[in-house]
């Protein structure tokens, strides 16, 4: 059996797990980048029972189908479709490639980790769609307001995160309480720290080092046990297996600021957990 | 109340409003060619969901409508975002506007709101064949398929069923088409993009709009294989109200209520074998064309989910 990572050529963590994996002795492994789906020969095809069967044969003869799938370790998000020049028809066909590849995976999800957001399109940027399911698996949420209008004045303690020019944060050092009626603006919970959080099914990790505009420096960090619980029940409700939270220090509580679905590079220890945990599912 | 977003002289977004007006249920309308001219503020405060929207100079504590009725436009392709158009209305105003178009979104995601539908229920119509393993796991058939790049395998396909549709499988709208031995020269083109085939069914098709708890059934009796596009072939498609067998009724719930579409058009085919397909159930259907022609009063039905939770009559 096979374990297949897909991938964009620029993801660290894809190239990481690989080896992480060939050096485990795995060697029916195989990395797959979006531009080898896009050329590749597809067929999807359902029978009159409505079962989906797929083969992929790529162009160095490799043909993919889902017996020989121990494990699918999906990072890509989108295709590019180079080989269209039309601006329109490249939409289309990034689309219906998308599409595709989304019914491809779902139907051997069992084998797969961290499918396509088969939400809409908006979820996977949405910030308050994951702070929501933070607040509900008990995670806080640094305080934030998205604001367009002057009625709406925020509360003093926040600050403007997102001032797009140096005039305007100029212009929100001098007047913090001024929202411009056409300048939405997003505030922010003043915070000190940020401290990024790898989590791997029911595992997570983050390092000591303090990450502060202004002063670096090192603290040492301890989330509760109850912190464990509290992500095991975030990767439930967002469907997420591998992914980076940040943690916001707002003062005596980390809190959290963003949320990462696809980072890009992630630690050793995340990458050798990441590696046990597809070892697992292919030996089960 | 209710909030309406959309365009408002837009058929279903016209008709939702004018059965809310009947129903004499209280309501406001966000026209978003005028999102500009609101104002926008939603976040989190000690874990706690605040969202206000400002509307012609009054203030709407957003948890405190009763439902939102929502079809919107993608903002970047209304006359008045484009600088070439006469109702452009400035760059400022543009971003202005394309920023509250994707908070209100983000907030329709996460409110516990009656929303007709969240945005993120709408994602299955982004794969159409995602969306038919989902439609097969609610209980109906669904037509063979086949999605391919490889012009042998479409020929194989096509031996075991001769007469088949093609189409889009992204939520990018296409006409259906007949596969004719005209359209056997351009086969190599499918090498570039997978493309989909199905069998063609002989049979009616049947358009059931599910609005929470209730569901109105309309038969199409048309001779082209796209109903909705008739005239274009100088043809004709007949409405007519009909009521389906409770079980297939009960199919249509579970898969509105697996979908967590609300609001669903679902398209059925009653094969000549008598058995019913689904073809695909549409997230934000145009339902006006269907009641203007069958007489089924869904726009009522919407106002009455939305403000009572039930679109049953009393």
């Amino acid at each position: 059996m096979y374990t297949l990572i897909f991938c964009h050529a620029n993801d660290g963590v894809a190239h990481a797990l690989y080896d992480a994996l060939f050096q485990k002795k795995e060697r029916k492994l195989r990395l797959v980048t979006d531009a080898a789906l896009s050329f590749a020969s597809w067929l999807h095809e359902a029978d009159s029972n409505g079962v989906f069967f797929t083969r992929i044969r790529l162009h160095d003869g490799f043909i993919i189908e889902p017996g020989m799938i121990g494990a699918l370790v999906n990072r890509i998000a989108y295709f590019p479709m180079p080989h269209f020049i039309e601006q329109t028809d490249r939409q289309y066909a990034e689309m219906e490639m998308v599409a595709l590849y989304t019914s491809f995976l779902y139907s051997i999800k069992d084998k797969v980790i961290d499918g396509m957001p088969v939400r809409h399109i908006n979820t996977s940027d949405n910030t308050l769609y994951y702070y929501a399911h933070a607040v509900k698996a008990g995670i806080d949420v640094l305080d934030n307001q998205f604001t367009s209008s002057p009625r709406w004045q925020h509360p003093k303690k926040m600050t403007a995160l997102v001032p797009e020019k140096k005039e305007n944060l100029l212009w929100h050092k001098k007047s913090p309480s001024l929202v411009w009626e056409n300048k939405p603006v997003l505030y922010y919970e003043p915070f000190s720290t940020l401290v990024k959080v790898e989590v791997v099914a029911d595992q997570f990790f983050y390092g000591d080092k303090m990450v502060n505009a202004k002063k670096a420096g090192r603290v040492s960090i301890k989330f509760s046990g109850q912190f464990q619980q509290k992500i095991k029940s975030f990767s439930k409700l967002t469907g997420r297996t591998v992914y980076e939270l940040t943690m916001a220090l707002a003062g005596s509580k980390y809190k959290l600021y963003a949320v990462n679905t696809r980072p890009l590079l992630l630690s050793a220890a995340a990458i050798e957990a990441f590696a046990a945990l597809i070892i697992k599912k292919i030996k089960n | 109340m209710l909030l309406f977003i959309g365009i408002p002289t837009e058929p279903p977004v016209a008709m939702a409003i004018h059965a809310a007006e009947k129903a004499g249920i209280p309501h406001v309308v966000l026209d978003q060619r005028t999102m500009h001219f609101c104002n926008l503020s939603i976040g989190f405060v000690n874990n706690k969901l605040k969202a206000s929207l400002q509307l012609q100079d009054k203030d709407y504590p957003l948890e405190k409508f009763s439902g939102v009725y929502f079809r919107m436009m993608e903002y970047n392709s209304m006359p008045h975002t484009d600088p070439q158009s006469l109702q452009y209305m400035g760059a400022g105003n543009v971003k202005k506007s394309g920023l509250l178009h994707q908070q209100l979104l983000y907030w329709m995601d996460i409110t516990r709101l009656r929303i007709l539908n969240p945005p993120w229920s709408m994602g299955s119509n982004m794969s159409k064949p995602y969306q038919a393993q989902l439609i097969r796991e609610a209980g109906f058939k669904i037509p063979p398929t086949c999605i391919t790049t490889e012009k042998q395998s479409l020929l194989a396909f096509r031996e075991k069923h001769p007469s088949l549709i093609y189409k889009s499988i992204s939520a990018v709208r296409s006409i259906v088409k007949e596969f004719t031995t005209a359209d056997e020269k351009m086969l190599n083109k499918i090498q570039y993009l997978p493309t989909q085939f199905q069998q063609k069914l002989n049979g009616v098709n049947i358009r059931v709009h599910v609005v929470g708890d209730v569901l109105f059934a309309t038969r199409i009796d048309s001779e082209v294989t796209d109903y909705r596009y008739a005239g274009r072939e100088n043809k004709t498609a007949t409405l007519s109200a009909t009521v389906l067998p409770k079980k297939i009724q009960q199919a249509c719930f579970t898969l509105s209520k697996q979908l967590g579409l609300t609001l669903c058009g679902i398209d059925l085919f009653l094969s000549a074998g008598n058995e019913y397909y689904c073809f695909e159930v549409n997230p934000s259907p145009g339902y006006s064309y269907f009641q203007n022609n069958s007489g089924q009063d869904i726009a009522g039905a919407i106002a009455r989910w939305l403000y009572y939770g039930t679109a049953k009559t009393k």
